[in-house]
């Protein structure tokens, strides 16, 4: 099934976390999505944008940034454009959570750590001011634990 | 009752325990509510504290986070924040945090009532 691209474009603040969560339950029931293959893009798209949010505008520079969703065959295809700081979510993370003591926990980079988990690939890169991350997720995904 | 546009919490007593029940999303918008709920919770209440899992849709880091500070609030006087009955989305995001390893859950509610420390005044 391929279900052409659909996007949604809000304000670089938290409060639009909102709009983006009914924007992917909607493209979810049109796509006929899972509950598990929801789930993991919800996840996943708040995972981005906070960080994104949160690290990309230090002088609080408005932004608009643009989430897409296109569903190909078993692949669910997230793609997230800003024009804040450039980040590198592909190489962001290599902490093993589950090695640290509860003492030594941090909570700190584990939502990038999730994404990387949840994710079949993800790749980002920057041209002309824009950043491009793209996260690639399994829509039927039986086992996680890989 | 504290509720945010993606979170509404309830209380329940049952058999001596205090079981937090939120519904929706447990996520950045909806953590610090679900934090001070459960931080409000454990000051009137001195046994375990039970969340009742069963009607989060999902949770994100902030959700753990808010999670990771009460349990380590509660952690000096001996007290243990049980979760029960969360679905495999959330129970898939538990896991891969490492966070099986830091609070207890359990896949019923009679488990959860079973492993929890009853309120003194129950």
């Amino acid at each position: 099934m391929h279900l052409k691209a659909e996007q949604v474009e809000v304000l670089n603040e938290v409060s639009s976390l909102n709009q983006l969560y009914d924007f992917i339950d909607a493209f979810a029931l049109r796509a006929g999505l899972a509950d598990d293959a929801r789930r993991t893009v919800s996840v996943v798209v708040e995972e981005l944008f906070a960080n994104t949010v949160s690290y990309g505008y230090p002088t609080g520079s408005p932004d608009q940034i643009i989430l897409r969703l296109s569903l190909t065959g078993d692949k669910i295809e997230i793609c997230l454009t800003d024009h804040g700081i450039p980040f590198d979510t592909a190489a962001s993370t290599a902490t093993d959570f589950e090695g640290q003591s509860t003492e030594d926990r941090r909570v700190g980079g584990l939502g990038l750590f999730l994404v990387h988990q949840l994710s079949e690939t993800v790749s980002s890169h920057h041209h002309n001011g824009t950043n491009f991350t793209q996260i690639v997720v399994s829509r039927s995904k039986t086992d996680m634990s890989g | 009752m504290a509720d945010s546009a993606q979170l509404t919490i309830s209380d329940v007593e049952e058999e001596g325990v205090t079981i937090v029940c939120p519904v929706g999303r447990l996520e950045t918008l909806s953590a610090k509510a679900f934090e001070d709920h459960l931080n409000g919770v454990a000051n009137a209440a001195d046994g375990d504290l039970l969340v009742d899992m069963s009607s989060v849709d999902y949770v994100t880091s902030f959700g753990l986070r808010s999670i990771l500070i009460v349990a380590k609030q509660l952690s000096p006087s001996g007290r243990k924040l049980i979760m029960f009955s969360p679905n495999d989305s959330v129970m898939e995001v538990l896991r891969i945090s490492g966070f099986l390893k830091i609070v207890e859950v359990t896949k019923t509610k009679s488990a959860a009532i079973g492993a929890a420390n009853k309120n003194q005044d129950a």
